[in-house]
């Protein structure tokens, strides 16, 4: 399994976030895994960005948590999509093509003249 | 004070963040996320030590992330205590409704002493609003003035009412005065052999506006020249323009003697 070799962009953590507990609930470390998973390991978001980043978006209400028991009984913290959250992972979602897909379609044109 | 005894009192005042419980629980998520670091590390083949520094390299700074975590929890404490302080003002409201529901004679009372203090209030203020606040209705309240006919002279008042007559010169010739209106409230008793009777003004029946009693006339011959819109709806536009006395109106009471 590769190290990320790309920073993530500013902005795109919650999307990725909500994007990972849209499929139900996730502990931190099986968000990290999942996004980790899903793109090939070519992102990684670090602890250090993942956690806080988790408790913002319960801040805001966009993800709510709860204790529950993991794997070897483990107490562990889920978090969950709440339905404002999953209307923002829509909301952010829609940015974000309008806004990759810009910035594919400046790099694909002709610069010359 | 002992250094022991500040130590309880500020901590239940800071904010809820800090307490022993959050922190147990900053500590239990990022530990767990270490442990299954390490775990899936161990699987891939590294030792346990190895796994474990690995783990904690890669997580980076534990207590910078619970700073951060902490950051963002305590805004979500706050949010939380607004919500709480909105819960506790509901559940007083249904505690007081509820009260007022068992105990309908309780109710019963605050709700007339309420009413009765409403009521009052308003009262006193739309007297107050009339006499203070509220201009007279009239084009300039300020140059508005009283006349009264000083009879010291005749051992009398300085402030007699005027005759008739006397207030008929003032509204045709006072050249100081734009228009004058003369009202007139006296109401003698007649006694004599018969039963007493109340005179009353004919004059403010018969001749005038029957609420305010007021005599006007304009010198230019336009009938209530600056008296109130009511008045001239109650009729004083007829007044006295005809210029008789309004004790011409009495007659009907010798007649009736």
């Amino acid at each position: 399994m590769t190290e990320s070799n790309l920073n993530l962009i500013r902005g795109t953590v919650d999307l990725l976030i909500l994007k990972a507990l849209s499929g139900g609930e996730r502990h931190g470390y099986a968000v990290s895994e999942w996004l980790r998973e899903a793109t090939d390991g070519t992102l990684l978001v670090e602890e250090g960005t993942l956690y806080p980043a988790l408790h913002r978006l319960e801040a805001k209400g966009w993800v709510e948590a709860e204790w529950g028991l993991s794997d070897n009984n483990r107490r562990a913290k889920y978090y969950r999509l709440t339905h404002a959250g999953a209307e923002r992972l829509e909301a952010e979602r829609r940015t974000w093509s309008l806004y990759a897909s810009a910035v594919d379609k400046a790099l694909a044109e002709d610069a010359a003249g | 004070m002992g250094p022991g005894e500040r130590g309880p009192r500020r901590r239940t005042l800071r904010v809820r963040a800090d307490a022993p419980g959050v922190e147990a629980e900053l500590d239990e998520e990022v530990r767990f996320h270490l442990e299954k670091k390490v775990e899936a590390l161990m699987a891939e083949g590294w030792s346990r030590e190895d796994a474990e520094a690995e783990a904690h390299r890669r997580f980076g700074d534990v207590n910078e992330v619970k700073r951060g975590m902490r950051r963002m929890t305590r805004k979500k404490e706050r949010k939380m205590m607004v919500g709480g302080w909105r819960e506790a003002v509901f559940q007083d409201i249904r505690y007081a409704l509820r009260t007022l529901r068992e105990k309908p004679l309780f109710a019963v009372v605050v709700s007339l002493t309420l009413a009765l203090g409403i009521g009052v209030n308003t009262a006193i203020f739309s007297v107050v609003d009339g006499i203070l606040f509220r201009p007279l209705p009239f084009p300039e309240p300020d140059e508005l003035v009283v006349l009264w006919t000083d009879v010291t002279a005749r051992g009398g008042p300085d402030d007699e009412w005027f005759s008739y007559a006397n207030f008929r010169d003032v509204r045709d010739e006072a050249a100081s005065l734009e228009a004058a209106a003369a009202w007139g409230g006296w109401s003698p008793t007649w006694t004599d052999t018969q039963e007493p009777q109340q005179l009353g003004l004919p004059s403010s029946r018969r001749g005038c506006c029957p609420r305010c009693s007021a005599w006007t006339r304009s010198r230019g011959g336009r009938s209530c020249p600056r008296i109130t819109s009511r008045a001239r709806r109650d009729g004083c536009s007829s007044a006295t323009a005809s210029g008789s006395a309004p004790s011409a109106a009495i007659p009907p009471l010798w007649d009736r003697r």
